[in-house]
């Protein structure tokens, strides 16, 4: 049995990259990916302790936030297409409406 | 809870019911949303006057109570009640309302619906404000009165009216919210439970460290409504832009709120750190009543000038308040009602001539009086009133403050009260300077040639006022009869609670005659004083009956009268007093008393 | 002695609140008769039930009366019933009150008869009575203030009858204001005495003076703890007596009273001469268990003198006046002074004494000088009238009679109430006598001046109206400037008042001739009743001393008759034909001319008032409502508390890029360092 502490590290990783790719990336849609990746690395951590712990509530949160990164990524990119079809863009540098 | 007490409640959600009702009216009946707006506020009025029927004088303690579970969690209750203060304020609120209502009859002529409903609305809100007797819903109705105010003045106000609105609304805000805060720091129990209701917080008793920071919360929230000295800007903006209805309620009602919060939460509630602040209270109100009555005299504009004198006038009470002394506080009282009436009637009286000429600046008038002799009586009688002509509505609560001040024992008020006598003076000179430059002179300015005299409502809006003023001024009794109670077990319980300073102990004056000094003790219990008096013949003894209070009995249990031994009048030394007499069961509720408060017994004789 | 119970005193307000309410509310639609009957109803019931009263009073061989109607004001530790009481001293001024005010009533029939204004002007005088009366019959401290400010109101409309006229209207509000800064005096007075004593019951504090034993015992009790009654009771003195400078046209409160005389000349009769100035005498004789040279030296040498100083004062600005009613009014300021001098000397029967004199010939001259200026059709200023004497016979007859009983002659009314007082003076002060003598001197002679002036010599009335000279006219009366006039002459409801008034100004001296006329076999072999007043007082004020030896007190009288008739005569002498081409050029330049136009101006008393107080006062409260408030507590505090949450908001709100990104970066460096500093 692999020990748990390899699949905490490529959540880790996961969630790292996804982070940086949110903080860095200018691309709305690569910005959208990223989250979906952190989302996915906490998913990870999720299954990697129920399985740890006999639990089953980890699956069940893992599946509640695939429900959620589900609807997300409807509302989101939906998000994203209007904005593209206004502004003709998508990269989140030009779209700063909300500065104070 | 008997029918009595329902009476109250009824009496202060029944304008709430009337605005859902009007709320159901065509928009542009305008006729029958003034008569139905006014016709429930006179209808509440009677209600009240029930309550006035069946409140039993002489007795402090609250009465009428209503004490329901509202949110338990919390600690909240649904808790009513009155005592002889909140009975007079809750009267002069039902009274000013229809009166308002009646003279804004043509002004108002934009969102009719909207103003009638405001208006109710507000008198639910006042009228719950005075007869609270739980933080948590004195704060809701505190805030509730708030918004219909703000629309009063932001909609149907004058050419500031937006400024003077959000002027109005921020001042009180940042006072109540600092007060919402002192309310949650006195409702969270050391226990970690929740009591909003004012018993439970009469009867705790604060980390010296902390009080005054509780105190001056509540006071400075109390203290822009008022308003004193250094808070009062907003008053004047408010006013000049309110409408006429907005300005009567404003200054008949709004303004005593802030008087009352003293009276009914601030002093009781933190006794040591209130009186610590009485020397500053004092040197602010007496900076108010001369300040204001000097900026009174030089404003331009006719609404501003009465704005000014209630600022005034509201020193008076404050100034009572901080003499500490059973006449002065009564005193403060009376004025309220006092300054409601005659205040209330100038301000419908410059709403008057608005009406007529839609200009509030002196300059634009003289020699009225020749053209409107009846609104010239009206004006002047109300400054008179006003400017406290004895035997009439102003005089009993300024003498009884500057009386009460000037004998209490606290250091200095001798002189405080010779200051504050001089804004008798002042209040000649700028209510006089006002008459002088409405109503005499020549009559130069020609758009005022075809003024005419106040018309049949107008002078049905006023006369009621001015036999009030009447009534009050010559039989200050039927006031001072129901507030004095009170107001003694307050004067008393706040002694004795700060700072350990023993009962209250009344004294007639140093060298007072024998005949006077028999009636020691606190008036609740005192037979009637009989000065050197003969025998009363028959005539005399039905006047008698006509006009002196049957007061022969006492309140039922109460110990007879106390005779005090007195040497002679050369003792000028220690004098004997029976402290026993003195001293008497605590009957402020919510004190570290055992029994709650006394019932009256005609509280439940009335269903 | 304690008091009687008798609940009708009641009516003697009653009835003439009864007659200025009716006219108040219904005046304006009544006829003018139905006016005259309510209004003469009103001051004749009110005289009557003062008659029936002191009938009452006399019967129960002058045992107090009182009517307690209700508890006025009751809290705490002090009652102020509303108790009406009437003993010897209210019933002198009661009956004079309604008496004099009901002849005033009906010669204000015949002199307002033509006025827009005749229902208002009634309610007001019959207001007049009822305030009057409470000020005179209210037994204790606060009911007699209700008086007090009611007289003060009634006054105010009055003088200001013609509103129209702002100088009038003004002269109103200067009465008023000028009153109220002494009654700020009074009610300091009221909470001392009641302070000390617990009640303002003039019964229970009088009981409580008899029982003061040791006034210099220093109080251990009370709020007055620390203090003597002593100085206690001296401090109330002065801050009552501060009022009676209000209330009766004393040193330096006096401005108001020569302005008043802008209100019909009947009110200036009433109000302003007879009945509303003596308030303040009233009042200290009232408390004369108090004002007592025994208990309070120091306020009584200050009421003497400033009663002695407003005496020679006032009479010297009268000299100077042109204006008819102005020169009785500033006799009447100094004549209230002699009363003061008195009551400071503690003479306080002839104070009073004066005061019922006083009333008869000083209303008489006002009246009088009413029906001059009725005939002349407003006309006021003395160097246009002029031999009257032959036109208005009667008029010009009982003014002469009032003029010598003012002037001190015998053996008319004012020589007795004179000399009780200069007597008195001589005795105990000479300095303040010598004021009086003087002031005596001084009054006869401006009383000759204006008799020369109006009465006698050339009629100088037809000749050009409009010069320089003059005043304003009684509005109601001004007619242009007719060359010939036609002069109105008094009817019948006009003479009867001046007739009666004049007889009563002849022999009201009777009434307490000095204790020297005790003369055996005069009167048909017994001896003159002599001092009835002062025995009639006696129960208030305490037994007649007699103080003088008869021979000095002799020689008093014939010094001061010889004295007052020598000046009369000068007066007269100098001015019988009119205002002297002599006196005018010698005062054309030198002192004489600075004498002369100090005097016309009055000192500049209310020059310097106006420099001194007014405009500093004003000053300040336009500083207060036009800086202070819109730029220090609006401006800095409100604004600036503003402006600071605004450009705090504005200061930070670069941190709100708008751009998500950077967001998150604070985000993450935020949970990261949480993180490290959590482990």
């Amino acid at each position: 049995m692999i020990a748990p502490s390899f699949y905490l590290l490529l959540a880790s990783v996961l969630f790292a990259i996804g982070a940086i790719g949110v903080l860095v990336r200018r691309n709305a849609i690569v910005v959208f990916m990223c989250i979906e990746l952190m989302l996915n690395a906490a998913n990870l951590v999720f299954v990697t302790f129920a399985r740890q712990r006999a639990d089953v509530s980890g699956h069940v949160y893992v599946m509640l936030v695939m429900a959620v990164a589900a609807a997300e990524v409807a509302v989101g990119l939906a998000i994203i297409v209007a904005l593209f079809r206004e502004r003709r863009t998508v990269n989140v540098d030009e779209l700063r409406e909300l500065r104070g | 809870m008997t029918g009595a007490s329902q009476l109250l409640a009824a009496v202060v959600f029944l304008p709430l019911v009337g605005a859902f009702l009007l709320m159901l009216f065509p928009a542009d009946d305008h006729r029958n949303l003034k008569a139905t707006a006014f016709g429930l506020s006179a209808l509440n009025f009677v209600l009240s006057a029930g309550l006035w029927m069946s409140f039993e004088p002489r007795v402090p303690g609250y009465q009428f109570e209503t004490n329901l579970a509202w949110i338990e969690q919390f600690g909240i209750r649904f808790h009513l009640g009155i005592d002889g203060i909140s009975l007079l304020l809750v009267l002069l609120t039902t009274f000013l309302v229809p009166i308002t209502l009646l003279g804004a009859w043509t002004a108002i002529e934009a969102r009719v619906k909207e103003f009638t409903i405001a208006i109710l609305a507000l008198e639910t809100g006042m009228l719950g404000a005075f007869v609270s007797l739980d933080l948590f819903l004195f704060y809701v109705f505190w805030e509730a009165m708030l918004v219909p105010m703000y629309f009063l003045i932001g909609i149907w106000g004058g050419q500031r009216r937006i400024y003077a609105a959000i002027k109005f609304f921020i001042f009180t805000m940042a006072g109540s919210l600092l007060m919402l805060v002192a309310i949650l720091y006195v409702a969270s129990q050391p226990d970690g439970g929740w009591d909003f209701s004012l018993y439970a917080a009469l009867a705790r008793s604060f980390e010296p460290t902390v009080e005054p920071y509780l105190f001056w919360a509540f006071a400075v929230a109390f203290a822009i409504k008022v308003p004193l000295f250094p808070v009062h800007t907003w008053l004047p903006d408010a006013h000049v832009e309110a409408p006429t209805a907005g300005s009567v309620i404003l200054a008949g009602v709004l303004l005593k709120l802030g008087v009352y919060g003293f009276i009914r939460f601030a002093f009781p509630m933190f006794p040591t750190a209130a009186f610590a602040a009485l020397p500053l209270i004092t040197v602010l109100s007496l900076i108010s009543i001369v300040y204001g009555a000097l900026a009174a005299w030089v404003q331009p504009d006719m609404k501003k000038l009465v704005a000014y004198s209630s600022i005034s006038h509201l020193g008076f009470c404050m100034l009572g308040l901080a003499a500490m002394s059973v006449e002065a506080v009564t005193g403060s009282v009376f004025i309220m009602l006092a300054h409601g009436v005659s205040t209330g009637a100038l301000f419908l009286l410059v709403g008057v001539l608005y009406e007529r000429r839609h200009t509030r600046v002196l300059a634009d008038y003289g020699g009225i009086a020749k053209r409107a002799p009846i609104f010239a009586f009206f004006l002047v009688f109300m400054v008179m009133a006003s400017a406290g002509l004895p035997a009439l509505s102003g005089f009993p609560g300024e003498f009884l403050v500057l009386l009460g001040t000037f004998t209490s024992k606290r250091p200095m008020m001798m002189a405080a009260a010779c200051i504050a006598a001089t804004g008798v003076i002042l209040a000649a000179v700028y209510l006089l300077w006002m008459v002088h430059r409405i109503l005499f002179g020549p009559l130069q300015n020609p758009e005022n040639q075809h003024i005419k005299d106040m018309n049949l409502r107008e002078i049905a809006v006023l006369a009621p006022l001015a036999v009030l003023a009447i009534v009050l001024g010559v039989a200050p009794g039927l006031v001072t009869d129901r507030v004095e109670p009170a107001v003694e077990a307050w004067v008393q319980q706040l002694h004795e609670r700060a700072d350990g300073i023993p009962a209250y102990q009344p004294d007639h004056g140093a060298l007072a005659p024998v005949s006077l000094t028999r009636s020691v003790g606190p008036r609740l219990r005192r037979a009637p004083v009989q000065p050197v008096r003969p025998a009363q013949n028959d005539a005399q003894r039905r006047l008698d009956r006509l006009f002196r209070r049957g007061d022969a009995q006492g309140v039922p249990g109460g110990p007879g009268q106390a005779p005090v031994a007195r040497p002679g009048v050369e003792a000028q030394g220690a004098r004997p007093v029976d402290r026993s007499a003195l001293r008497r069961p605590i009957l402020i509720p919510g004190a570290p008393a055992p029994a709650p408060a006394p019932r009256s017994p005609a509280g439940g004789e009335v269903n | 002695m304690r008091p009687e119970s008798y609940s009708l005193l009641y009516l003697i307000p009653l009835l003439p609140l009864i007659g200025a309410a009716t006219l108040t509310l219904v005046g304006a639609r009544l006829p003018k008769a139905l006016v005259v009957l309510v209004a003469l109803g009103g001051s004749l019931g009110a005289f009557a039930a003062s008659i029936a009263s002191t009938w009452v009073f006399y019967r129960l061989q002058e045992t107090p009366l009182e009517a307690v109607l209700w508890e006025w004001i009751a809290v705490g530790r002090y009652t102020f019933d509303f108790t009406l009481g009437f003993d010897a001293l209210t019933s002198a001024l009661i009956l004079v009150v309604t008496g004099v005010g009901f002849l005033i009533h009906v010669y204000s029939v015949g002199y307002m008869k033509e006025d827009p204004g005749f229902f208002r002007y009634f309610a007001y005088l019959n207001f007049f009575i009822f305030a009057m009366s409470i000020l005179a019959l209210g037994r204790s401290l606060p009911v007699m203030f209700i008086g007090w400010e009611g007289v003060g109101l009634a006054s105010y409309l009055l003088i200001g009858f013609w509103y129209s006229d702002p100088e009038k209207a003004l002269a109103g509000k200067k009465a008023f204001i000028v009153n109220r800064i002494g009654d700020f005096g009074f009610l300091i007075g009221i909470f001392t005495l009641v302070g000390l004593f617990g009640t303002g019951d003039f019964q229970l504090l009088k009981e409580a003076a008899a029982g003061l034993r040791d006034l210099d015992e220093v109080l251990k009790i009370g709020i007055f703890a620390g203090y003597t009654p002593r100085a206690v009771i001296t401090f109330a003195c002065l801050s009552l007596f501060v009022g009676a400078c209000g209330k009766s046209a004393q040193i330096p409160l006096y401005v108001w009273l020569p302005d008043a005389m802008a209100g019909p000349t009947p009110v200036s009769a009433l109000i302003h001469a007879a009945t509303m100035v003596t308030a303040g005498v009233y009042m200290v004789v009232r408390l004369n268990f108090f004002f007592s040279p025994s208990v309070a030296p120091i306020a009584m040498h200050v009421i003497a003198w400033v009663g002695g100083l407003t005496a020679i004062f006032a009479a010297s600005i009268g000299l100077a006046q042109n204006d008819i009613k102005k020169v009785l009014a500033y006799s009447t300021v100094s004549q209230l002074g002699y009363m003061f001098l008195a009551a400071g000397l503690g003479a306080y029967s002839a104070a009073v004494f004066h005061l019922v004199t006083h009333a008869f010939f000083k209303a008489c001259l006002f009246l009088g000088s009413g029906a001059v200026i009725h005939a002349l059709h407003g006309e006021q200023d003395m160097r246009r009238m002029g031999g009257l004497r032959r036109p208005l016979p009667v008029v010009f007859w009982t003014f002469l009679i009032s003029t010598l009983a003012l002037a001190g002659v015998a053996p008319l009314a004012g020589f007795f109430s004179k000399d009780a007082i200069l007597a008195r003076a001589f005795d105990v002060s000479r300095p303040l006598w010598m004021l009086g003598f003087l002031g005596a001197g001084l009054t006869a002679l401006y009383m000759g001046r204006l008799l020369g002036l109006t009465f006698f010599g050339s009629a100088r009335y037809n000749a050009a109206h409009g010069a320089d000279v003059g005043h304003g006219a009684d509005a109601a009366h001004g007619h242009g400037t007719a060359k010939e006039i036609h002069l109105h002459k008094p009817d019948l409801w006009m003479r009867t008042p001046l007739i009666l008034l004049g007889a009563l100004a002849a022999v009201a001296g009777l009434l307490n001739l000095p204790h020297v006329f005790h003369l055996e076999g005069v009167a048909g072999g017994h001896a003159l009743e002599t001092q009835w007043f002062d025995h009639y007082l006696s129960s208030v004020v305490g037994a007649p001393q007699v103080l003088l030896d008869a021979g000095i007190e002799w020689l008093l009288m014939g010094v001061s008759v010889v004295w007052a008739v020598f000046w009369l005569f000068a007066g007269y002498a100098i001015y019988r034909r009119g205002p002297s081409a002599t006196l005018e050029r010698a005062t054309r330049s030198g002192p004489a001319r600075w004498a002369h136009v100090v005097l016309r101006e009055k000192w500049f008393v209310d020059e310097v008032y106006e420099y001194v107080i007014v405009i500093p006062v004003r000053t300040m409260a336009s500083f207060f409502a036009l800086f202070i408030d819109p730029f220090v507590i609006d401006g800095l505090f409100v604004k600036g508390s503003a402006l600071g949450v605004r450009s705090s908001g504005r200061g930070l709100s670069w941190l709100q890029t708008g751009n998500i990104q950077s967001y998150a970066t604070v985000f993450v460096v935020a949970v990261a360092a949480i993180i490290l500093w959590a482990v």
